[in-house]
């Protein structure tokens, strides 16, 4: 296990792209799965390492206007603009604070056949940790913080609860564009008022 | 996919689109030997392609075609409408076939296969329904014979088909040097079978003058076999120099040697060299043919065309050398015009253009730090590099850019096949189809197009009898029209039908839930419901148009290339659909402008001028432009940005679709080459922005999309205008 | 067809009747056309034949006919029949039926 420190300059890439994977496929199929945890408002959470790209400083982005909140914005990653996606505004819980450990992860998602790169915001990044498939349990059908489709299952880890996220359902373009989509109408309704 | 198949699956499509042309032709009537050797031309093209790119099931169907267009040429079918239909049915065969390549499954499946047989049937009954033998139908192409004739070669030799004709003089040393005639002809026979042989003995002389160690023989024959000319002569190597020969080709090769011709690579040759690289004549006989040249020209006779020796010598069939004499003059016309073109491969292109886009920001990116260094000959020199990006970025924009026109003729298909199924009349008219757009747009506008034009067939154009009973013409006319305006590109999709009725529209967003009942609405704003989601004005959705897609998906569409689309419409005589689009996605010139901390760009061809904002507009949305009213857009208000107002603003005046307006900002940051990155998926929705790009400092900015923003003060301008009436 | 003399004078062939043999082959053939009006050749025992063979082949019948006599080849040897029949020559040499030698 090791463990990965997001602090200041320079990046620290998580896992290599590509190296990521190939970790993965040694640590044999679905049943040993790597997963990067990180906090967030003190809770755990852990993505799937396939779906990390690498960790980043928080910093340079550019808000987009009429977004919702948990929209941050964008970044300009080594020439490609990335939209960073507040996880904490995400699942109804406030914007975050940007603190002194408070970093971006860039998350690999495939929709409509391209696979998109995003950022999230979290408060600290903890470290990868091995999950056996068999210590996995269904997520609760309430009592939970987030949206229950959210969820791909928890894991006891050190002592607490992590939630593994279902990293693609949390980052639906199309959800997400829908919702961006809110602060266009709004546009065009002013304009349609005016 | 191999790199041969991707070049063959290119061409393909090309010779395919030259195959579906020339059978529209056929159908207007046109049917002039040209069009039909066009026809025959691409498919035989296409065949030899496929066998080259190894794909034998292209090959196989194309030739059952190729027989079929031989026959047509050969005046031995007639055009009809069934053949066309059959054409056509084999061009979009043979395209599926292609996607299937480009999918990777270079053999068809099964459905595919038996579609394909079906086809090929079809395509033979119509090649037999009219024969055997007699040349049928149309008399303007009816002129060659038929391919079961024998036809009489020069001298008299017949050749009878589908056999080689070989006529043999052996030289008269021949045996004294050591060679015997039937030795070679023995050897001949490795080249197919001799079926027939007249030995000629009328050179042997009376018993006293004839010497008994000369030789006196000739040999006409007939040589059945798949073999070649070159061949053949070869056979005859070790005596060629002593003895007369003449090889004629069989009538299939005749045909075949004129299509050899004019598949030849488009070179500059000599017409002998042309007839030598087909096959048809042997660089010996060409040698014999430039000597018998050169000698009359010795003689101070005026010399003869070679061509007109090669046929005299009997070595060539005159048909022949006319295809060479054809193809000479068709390469010389060519030259100069395709020396003009290389083919590239686009997505080398693309790169180029993302390598020039990043070249862009990096030399953003060292202008700005020279500046900040104020070192005076640095931010000299890069200035000199920043006017030299500018070039090669323009230069490789141009690159591609493509006219539009390839993408309107596709049309010309759809227009008839459409029109053909809903029974109507029409024509489509294309104007402006050399106007050039970037390929990457143009990639993307063949949905919208599509959508459009099928709509104005289904929806815009009247039935016939409606038509004429307006006094308007039966056949309906479609028009799809491109030109240049203010740095973008005009695309017009129009019809001269009923147009769009008002009180419909009105009644059906009503149905549809999209408008109150009670809604009174203006003139444009009714029409403007067709672009609503989920409107469709048909009661009965046809198979054409509006099966889920709507011109609400072709708005979007359209807004996705950052364009816009409206329409204009008169009822009784039509409607027109004007699509205006940038001419690239790429590149551009934007000016920098900034509000709060936030920089955005504005496209600098839509910039008409910049001025300070006048004090004292309140919260008024207009200003007064030399006298002018000028709607204005503040950008910090639209785009909720925090803080206050600095005590000067700026105003940037734009154009756009003929509408002006002021964006409203902090501070003018000025000219910057803008690489434009699209936001992605999630801000599809997003208005108001149109994308974003990366300035030198590394920081992402974002590009107005002003179209909207115009539009927004537009909007607003009726509402200035009120409050104008007030104040007076 | 005349025949002015009753016997027909018998030719044999024996050597090849190739290009080496041509030029003495002819002289007796002219003589013996000279001597009779009708020449039988037996050719049985011609072991090689080519095209020189053959044009002394088609010359006597040729000579023969314009003098008025006659020239037929009684036998032959496969090798005769070879050439002549490949040269489609067996008609106008008035060859025996094949099988006949």
């Amino acid at each position: 296990m090791n463990a990965i420190v997001a602090a200041g300059r320079p990046m620290v890439p998580a896992v290599p792209p590509g190296v990521a994977g190939a970790a993965a496929m040694q640590a044999g199929d679905a049943s040993h799965l790597q997963h990067l945890t990180f906090s967030l408002r003190g809770e755990m959470f852990a993505v799937g390492i396939l779906n990390v790209r690498e960790i980043i400083e928080y910093g340079n982005i550019t808000t987009i206007p009429m977004m919702p909140d948990f929209i941050r914005g964008v970044i300009n990653l080594r020439g490609a603009v990335v939209p960073v996606i507040d996880l904490s505004a995400r699942f109804g819980n406030g914007v975050t604070e940007v603190g002194r450990r408070t970093c971006i992860v860039i998350i690999e998602i495939a929709a409509d056949d391209f696979t998109h790169e995003v950022g999230i915001v979290v408060d600290a990044v903890s470290e990868v940790m091995e999950i056996p498939a068999g210590d996995i349990e269904p997520p609760p059908s309430f009592g939970a913080k987030i949206r229950a489709d959210f969820i791909a299952g928890m894991a006891r880890g050190q002592g607490k609860f992590v939630i593994i996220l279902a990293i693609d359902r949390v980052l639906s373009v199309d959800d997400i564009a829908t919702l961006a989509g809110a602060g266009a109408k709004a546009l065009q309704l002013e304009a349609a008022a005016a | 996919m191999d790199a041969i198949q991707t070049v063959f699956v290119q061409e393909a499509r090309e010779q395919l689109a030259a195959v579906e042309e020339g059978a529209l032709r056929l159908e207007q009537g046109e049917r002039d030997a040209e069009t039909i050797n066009a026809i025959f031309r691409a498919a035989h093209t296409i065949k030899g392609a496929a066998g080259s790119a190894e794909l034998p099931g292209i090959e196989r169907f194309t030739h059952s075609l190729e027989n079929l267009f031989d026959r047509l040429r050969n005046g031995e079918v007639a055009v009809s409408a069934d053949l066309v239909g059959v054409m056509l049915r084999g061009c979009d065969h043979i395209g599926a076939l292609l996607d299937g390549v480009e999918a990777g499954n270079p053999e068809p499946d099964a459905a595919l296969a038996a579609a394909g047989a079906a086809i090929c049937e079809a395509a033979d009954r119509i090649a037999a329904g009219e024969a055997p033998g007699e040349a049928a139908a149309d008399p303007e192409v009816g002129s060659e014979p038929a391919a079961g004739r024998c036809e009489s070669g020069p001298e008299g030799r017949a050749v009878a088909n589908d056999c080689w004709h070989v006529s043999v003089r052996f030289g008269r040393d021949m045996l004294k040097n050591g060679m015997e005639p039937h030795s070679f002809l023995r050897y001949l026979e490795g080249q197919g079978e001799i079926v027939r042989l007249t030995t000629i003995l009328d050179a042997i002389p009376a018993a006293e003058e004839m010497d008994p160690e000369t030789c006196y023989l000739g040999f006409e024959l007939d040589l059945r076999g798949h073999t070649t000319k070159e061949a053949i002569e070869d056979v005859f190597r070790f005596c060629r120099d002593e003895c007369t020969l003449f090889i004629l080709p069989p009538r299939s090769s005749t045909v075949s040697y004129v299509t050899a011709i004019q598949e030849l690579p488009e070179e500059t040759m000599r017409l002998g060299e042309i007839l030598v690289r087909a096959g048809t004549l042997t660089a010996e006989e060409l040698e014999h043919g430039l000597a018998a040249q050169a000698a009359q020209a010795g003689r101070g006779e005026a010399a003869e065309p070679i061509g007109e020796i090669l046929v005299q010598a009997g070595v060539v069939q005159p048909e022949v050398v006319v295809a060479a004499a054809e193809k000479q003059k068709q390469v010389s016309e060519r030259k100069a015009h395709e020396a003009r073109f290389i083919r590239v491969q686009a997505d080398k292109l693309d790169q180029l253009i993302d390598l020039v886009g990043e070249l862009v920001i990096a030399g953003a990116s060292a202008t700005l730090l020279a500046q900040r260094s104020g070192h005076t000959q640095l931010v000299e020199s890069t200035s000199i590099l920043g006017r030299l990006v500018e070039n090669i970025r323009d230069s490789a924009l141009q690159l591609r850019m493509v006219q539009i026109g390839e993408t309107f003729s596709r049309f010309n298909r759809v227009v008839r096949d459409t029109a053909r199924e809903l029974g109507k009349e029409i024509e489509l008219a294309i104007t402006g189809a050399e106007t050039e757009l970037d390929k990457s747009v143009v990639e993307k506008l063949g949905d919208p197009l599509m959508h459009l034009v099928r709509n104005a067939i289904d929806h815009g154009i009247e039935p016939a009898a409606d038509r004429v009973a307006r006094g308007k013409p039966a056949a309906g006319t479609v028009r799809l029209n491109a030109f240049h305006d203010s740095g973008g590109i005009v695309i017009q999709v129009g019809d001269d039908g009923g147009g769009l009725s008002r009180e419909r529209i009105h009644a059906k967003a009503v149905e549809k839930g999209i408008i109150e009942p009670g809604a009174t609405l203006g003139e444009r704003e009714v029409i403007d419901l067709i672009f609503a989601p989920g409107f469709s004005t048909v009661a009965e959705v046809t198979n054409l148009s509006g099966r889920g897609v709507g011109m609400d998906v072709v708005r979007r569409n359209v807004q996705s290339l950052r364009g816009a689309i409206d329409v204009a419409t008169k009822e009784g005589e039509g409607t027109t659909f004007t699509i205006r689009l940038p001419l690239t996605l790429a590149i551009i010139d934007g000016f920098l402008v900034g509000v709060a901390r936030s920089s955005y760009v504005i496209p600098l061809d839509m910039v008409v001028e910049c001025v300070e904002m006048p004090g004292g507009t309140g919260g008024r949305n207009y200003i007064n432009l030399r006298g002018e009213v000028l709607p204005v857009v503040r950008l910090r208000e639209q785009f909720e940005v925090e803080g206050s107002r600095p005590a000067r603003e700026n105003v940037v005046v734009v154009r756009c679709n003929g509408a002006k307006a002021g964006i409203v900002v902090d501070v003018l940051q000025g000219e910057c080459q803008t690489v434009i990155k699209p936001l992605g998926a999630m801000f599809r929705n997003l208005r108001g922005i149109a994308g974003s790009t990366i300035l030198g400092t590394g920081e992402v900015s974002l590009i107005l999309d002003v179209q909207a923003l115009v539009s927004i003060a537009a909007a607003d301008e009726g509402h200035a205008l009120e409050e104008i009436m007030k104040v007076a | 067809m005349r025949t002015k003399r009753t016997a027909a004078r018998r030719l044999k062939f024996k050597d090849p009747m190739t290009i080496y043999e041509a030029p003495r082959q002819k002289e007796a053939l002219l003589k013996a056309l000279e001597r009779s009006e009708a020449i039988e050749l037996d050719l049985g025992g011609v072991p090689e034949m080519d095209s020189a063979g053959f044009q002394l082949l088609v010359m006597a019948r040729r000579e023969a006919e314009r003098q008025g006599h006659e020239v037929r080849i009684v036998t032959d040897s496969a090798a005769v029949r070879e050439i002549v029949d490949f040269y489609h020559a067996r008609d106008l040499l008035a060859l025996p039926p094949a099988g006949e030698a």
